[in-house]
């Protein structure tokens, strides 16, 4: 279609005065990367044209360069070289030192993610393994991560009485039963967290749906925002599942099945065609779409070893009999001819 | 106050930088043309990457919060957010794999981190009432460019619905940053009064918003079953 797309009607656009069509077309045209490029620059002059507000530049730039200080060395050192003084210049000195504590605080509380944490992160269709400080093992799927804090987790620190981790996908927790019996607590940004003394389990969250499976050991979990809410108790086993609000438990013989992951198995059950497509998108970050519909409520059982997205896109695409192109991270399934 | 982000970098910026990177499989690609404008600053990065990121500073910091404040309604969340993308940029020197322009990266970055971010807030006060939500099946980040427009124009919408007085209690509070205190004495009401405008117009906020953006649940009933 030769429909134009001129810098008009993208400012139309951003101040809401596109009609749905109009929207549409430039979703299309947006597609290709110069056009894109075209979008943003627009957007940029419409935002020097139209902002919301202004914002301190200079300010933001001292904060960056205070950063860049202290990403490349060590935190200034508050002590001064020399301890003598005169007198009538401990006063001035007394007030740097309040200043420059106050700033390194500031700076500190700002960044206190990159120095209070480290992340553990894997890209689309990784699987990977790691032993936290404090001999823990996790094995992360792919497109997941993991934050842990720098300090405190190895051994107990006054300000840690627990070991918490925060997971984003899917992983394996192999932990360890510390000496002083701290737990280990699995957070994430589903109100369910996963609290262990010493056990191996598996916990995925993604979007607003959480699993969690046991495979030995005691697991408990529990509704972060409520203390006196009913807790869960796990054995091994029993899988659990949060999704729409709605808490499911259920118990299988094999738990091992749900981390079939970490040896590049993948295990569909009677799995329809719209759920692999899902896992797709999420384990390999591959946009998925289903040509005909009728096609996206076949299933698929059996277990298949994969170690990459084409792999895995050819066996289900024989194993149900249909197509699967693939253009970089687009993947169709239509049905065959 | 205290904030915590939990991880906001969603699958789609690791995505974002592969697909950028020229991988394809099947088509020949040629990289896209680095922008004119930029290559002072492409040839900065090169030698000196600190100064480098500082011209973007100096360039696209200022849009980028202006852009980011109509999805997140805070002028500090927003330079957070846009500060917390600089500092990612230069500490990780993404600089050295992208090969669209930086714009480009910097506002698809943003978009990103705003609408995750907007997202989250919405999930973590909803309360848990309606038994009917929608059965999404669409994937988590909008792939259709305007759909971030659409999310934007629907707050400013959401905020526009409230009385005048509201709003502009709420504004104060949420986009200015003033304390409750402040408000109630530029505006001679009590801090009671105040508190119960802005809960008021947040509630109002959210239940126009999240019928059609949020999926996400709260922490409050469900194991209260």
């Amino acid at each position: 279609m030769n429909f134009p797309i001129t810098k008009e009607l993208l400012f139309a656009c951003f101040n809401g005065q596109a009609t749905a069509l109009q929207k549409q077309l430039i979703d299309e045209w947006a597609r290709q990367p110069e056009n894109e490029e075209f979008f943003y620059t627009c957007l940029v002059e419409w935002e020097l044209t139209h902002p919301q507000y202004q914002a301190d530049v200079t300010k933001a730039i001292d904060q960056y360069r205070e950063f860049v200080a202290n990403h490349t060395s060590k935190p200034a050192s508050l002590v001064p070289e020399t301890l003598e003084l005169k007198s009538r210049h401990l006063l001035l000195f007394q007030w740097y030192l309040a200043a420059s504590l106050v700033a390194l605080l500031g700076i500190s509380w700002l960044f206190r993610a990159e120095l209070l944490n480290r992340t553990y992160a894997t890209e689309a269709g990784e699987v990977r393994t790691w032993t936290l400080a404090d001999g823990s093992r996790v094995t992360l799927n792919a497109n997941s991560s993991l934050r842990v804090p720098r300090f405190g987790f190895g051994r107990a620190w006054s300000g840690s009485p627990t070991r918490e981790v925060f997971l984003e996908g899917e992983g394996e927790f192999s932990v360890i039963h510390t000496q002083d019996h701290r737990q280990f607590v699995v957070k994430t940004a589903n109100p369910l967290d996963v609290r262990v003394l010493g056990t191996e389990f598996t916990v995925y969250s993604r979007d607003s749906r959480m699993r969690v499976v046991l495979n030995q050991g005691k697991v408990q979990l529990r509704n972060p925002a409520d203390e006196s809410a009913r807790t869960i108790d796990l054995v091994p086993g029993d899988v659990i599942t949060l999704e729409h609000q709605k808490v499911q438990r259920k118990h299988v013989e094999d738990p091992k099945q749900y981390s079939a992951w970490k040896d590049h198995l993948f295990v569909f059950n009677a799995t329809p065609l719209s759920q692999v497509a899902k896992m797709l998108q999420e384990n390999y970050g591959l946009k998925v779409t289903i040509a005909e519909p009728e096609i996206a409520q076949e299933t698929v059982s059996g277990s298949f070893k994969a170690t990459s997205a084409d792999e895995l896109l050819k066996s289900i695409s024989k194993a149900l009999d249909i197509q699967a192109t693939r253009r970089g991270k687009t993947v169709l399934f239509s049905a065959n001819p | 106050m205290v904030r915590v982000f939990p991880a906001f970098r969603q699958l789609n910026e690791i995505t974002l930088l592969e697909t950028t990177s020229g991988e394809g499989s099947g088509e020949s690609q040629l990289p896209p043309k680095p922008d004119d404008n930029e290559i002072l600053i492409r040839h900065t990065l090169s030698v000196d990457p600190e100064q480098g990121v500082e011209l973007l500073y100096r360039r696209y910091y200022q849009p980028l919060c202006t852009h980011a404040v109509r999805f997140v309604g805070s002028r500090e969340i927003a330079e957070d957010l846009v500060s917390e993308i600089f500092y990612q940029f230069y500490a990780d020197k993404i600089f050295q794999q992208i090969n669209t322009s930086y714009r480009s990266y910097l506002f698809r970055t943003v978009r990103n981190r705003a609408y995750n971010y907007l997202r989250w807030e919405l999930s973590r006060k909803t309360p848990l009432e309606e038994k009917d939500y929608p059965s999404a099946q669409e994937s988590q980040q909008p792939d259709a460019i305007t759909q971030y427009e659409e999310l934007y124009q629907d707050v400013e919408k959401a905020i526009n619905t409230l009385p005048i007085e509201r709003r502009k209690i709420y504004l104060l509070y949420q986009f200015e940053g003033k304390r409750f205190k402040e408000i109630a004495s530029d505006l001679k009401l009590s801090v009671r009064t105040v508190e119960v405008q802005v809960y008021r117009a947040s509630q109002a906020i959210r239940k126009v918003l999240k019928d059609k953006w949020l999926l996400l649940l709260t922490a409050a009933l469900f194991l209260s079953r």
